[in-house]
């Protein structure tokens, strides 16, 4: 870990985003108490809280691996933070259903973890880190171990239960989807640093670093030098906003921005290339044009008819505007 | 060959020298009982009964029997109390020196039962280390060696070695990530030991328990010799009847017996785990 700054207004949702080993777990478990800093402070509403015990914290914790207590009841689980805190088995039993309620898996009570799904554990375990009401509730790679489908469903079902419940949230991720559809605000990380902190559409239509804008969605990225106001990328001349004098440079262009240029039509960036790859994905089409400036992903809607008339081996023309190009100093 | 096929046959080795090293004895021992013995002493061919009715006649079995029991638990207790947090620390630690500690543990498995034995006495002995230290301090000698206390101290430290590697195969799956979401969940470190890591670890702490218990019955090198031929137990009883009285019958339905009665642990010990594990 290197020097991090992280404020997270109450209430919000705050996703680390970042490659493994970038130390966003490690961020976590410093929160939560289970890993100490070796310097700095962290403070919850203002009080320092760097030399509590993890059970002095009041901080939920949703683990990658759920770590469910395997030899209690579902709805022991979700009692004990309440047990540990001395509340009556009639109280804790209540709250606990309650708690259950909020994940609907309330005629589950009775059954073991193991006789869950995937999905109805990870649901276990944010109701047992809710159950204790907790200052912040920490998610370490929360639906990770989820197949792709019910990653998707759970993502919106956890940001309901969190708005309705308005718990300040951290967040663990190094999916850039599920970062950019569940957080406020999203922590690009970096090599034990925060790269960028923004919201989503901040660190995915503005990223401030090229790490940043190759690791949040995917890009075109086109390595070039800097000549009379203009980026010379292999044959072609790009324009781009924000241009140093001179020097290499990288440019980095999404996807969804760049179209494919009928005939008669041009635009302020152009490139010409041969469509190498075409996939259709239902909603939308991705094709890949080799050109002699780099490799160029563009992706088309299917309502869009042009991707009809492209196939492996034609000749494409690549068309984006000046605003919706990005470039960094090498 | 089917998968099963293969099982059995990846096994015969293993079947071969059960049968040859230990059914085979058994058998043997199970027909020797049967014999019996005449009034001067001679072995008799025979197939009854009547050494088992004399021993079970006997009183002397029965205070033998609880006697053995009474200190493989005693032992096996201590040994699992001793071993538990050791193989709690071993199995918790990321120290680099892990798998030499863990090597130290057992390394009493190194030396001999005999030499361990020797090294007993010059600690407990009369003239030995504990004592020796009392004596400097003026406080009254302890009896510490030829009596039951010398045989549990020696017979505790035999058997832990095997608790400590039983129960720390049975940590394999105890996950540190539970005892930090008790943690988390507001446990202090003493609840969270109650609450997760004993139930979690009770099977193999029961194992250990057993594994101990069983070793400890059988134990009869530590009776024999830091008891000083004050202490009785099943396994010593066995050996005087096959080596001193030439009692065969005798020595072999004493055999049988013990073979029965861990038998018997063993089966309640399994059922016991079932239903307490669902």
């Amino acid at each position: 870990m290197d020097s991090l700054s992280l404020q997270v207004p109450s209430g919000t949702l705050v996703a680390l985003l970042g490659p493994s080993g970038c130390g966003k777990t490690t961020t976590l478990r410093m929160i939560a108490g289970l890993e100490r800093p070796d310097a700095g402070r962290i403070l919850v509403n203002g009080q320092d809280v760097t030399s509590l015990p993890p059970h002095r914290r009041r901080m939920g914790v949703v683990f990658q691996s759920y770590a469910l207590f395997p030899h209690m009841t579902v709805l022991d689980n979700v009692a004990f933070g309440l047990r540990m805190a001395g509340l009556d088995r009639l109280g804790r039993t209540a709250k606990a259903l309650a708690g259950l309620d909020l994940v609907g898996l309330r005629e589950h009570g009775q059954k073991r973890p193991a006789q869950l799904s995937g999905g109805q554990q990870q649901r276990v375990a944010l109701a047992r880190a809710l159950a204790i009401e907790p200052e912040i509730l920490l998610l370490d790679e929360p639906l990770s171990a989820l197949d792709a489908k019910l990653r998707e469903e759970l993502r919106v079902e956890m940001r309901i239960i969190q708005r309705r419940v308005g718990t300040t949230c951290v967040f663990v991720t190094h999916d850039q989807a599920e970062a950019l559809a569940m957080a406020d605000q999203v922590a690009v990380m970096q090599s034990g640093r925060i790269a960028q902190l923004g919201t989503p559409e901040d660190v995915f239509e503005r990223p401030a670093t090229p790490f940043v804008a190759e690791f949040v969605g995917r890009s075109a990225r086109l390595p070039g030098t800097v000549e009379n106001g203009a980026v010379r990328a292999g044959p072609a001349l790009l324009h781009a906003p924000g241009l140093p004098n001179a020097g290499p440079v990288t440019i980095f262009v999404r996807p969804h921005r760049i179209h494919v240029l009928e005939p008669g039509t041009t635009a302020e960036n152009t490139l010409d290339g041969t469509v190498a790859a075409l996939d259709y994905t239902g909603e939308t089409v991705h094709i890949v044009l080799d050109t002699p400036s780099g490799r160029v992903p563009i992706d088309l809607p299917t309502t869009n008819p042009v991707w009809r008339t492209l196939q492996p081996g034609t000749q494409a023309r690549a068309g984006w505007s000046t605003a919706d190009t990005l470039c960094f100093p090498v | 060959m089917t998968r099963h096929q293969t099982g059995w046959l990846l096994a015969t080795p293993a079947l071969a020298l059960l049968a040859l090293g230990f059914a085979w004895p058994a058998l043997t021992l199970a027909r020797m009982s049967l014999n019996r013995t005449a009034d001067g002493g001679a072995l008799v061919p025979d197939l009854t009964a009547v050494t088992y009715t004399k021993l079970a006649a006997d009183p002397f079995t029965w205070s033998l029997t609880l006697d053995s029991l009474a200190l493989a638990a005693f032992a096996a207790t201590a040994a699992l109390l001793l071993a538990y947090p050791m193989a709690l620390v071993l199995h918790r630690t990321r120290s680099r020196f892990r798998g030499l500690l863990a090597v130290a543990a057992v390394a009493p498995l190194l030396v001999s039962g005999t030499a361990r034995v020797i090294g007993w006495l010059a600690v407990l002995g009369d003239g030995g280390l504990v004592n020796a230290t009392l004596a400097t301090a003026h406080l009254p000698r302890l009896a510490l060696i030829n009596n039951w206390t010398g045989v549990r101290i020696g017979l505790t430290e035999s058997v832990m070695p095997y608790t400590v590697l039983a129960l720390l195969a049975g940590f394999g799956r105890l996950d540190p990530r539970l005892e930090e979401a008790a943690a988390t969940l507001g446990a202090r470190p003493l609840a969270a030991f109650w609450t997760v890591t004993v139930p979690l670890t009770l099977p193999a702490a029961t194992a250990a328990w057993v594994l101990a218990f069983i070793l400890g019955t059988s134990a009869f090198i530590t009776p024999k010799l830091m008891g000083g031929g004050r202490v009785f137990t099943l396994a010593t009883e066995i050996y005087d009847a096959a080596t001193q009285t030439l009692d065969w019958p005798a020595a072999a339905a004493l055999s049988m017996y013990v073979l029965a009665l861990l038998a018997l642990i063993l089966a309640v010990q399994a059922t016991a785990l079932r239903r307490l594990l669902p």
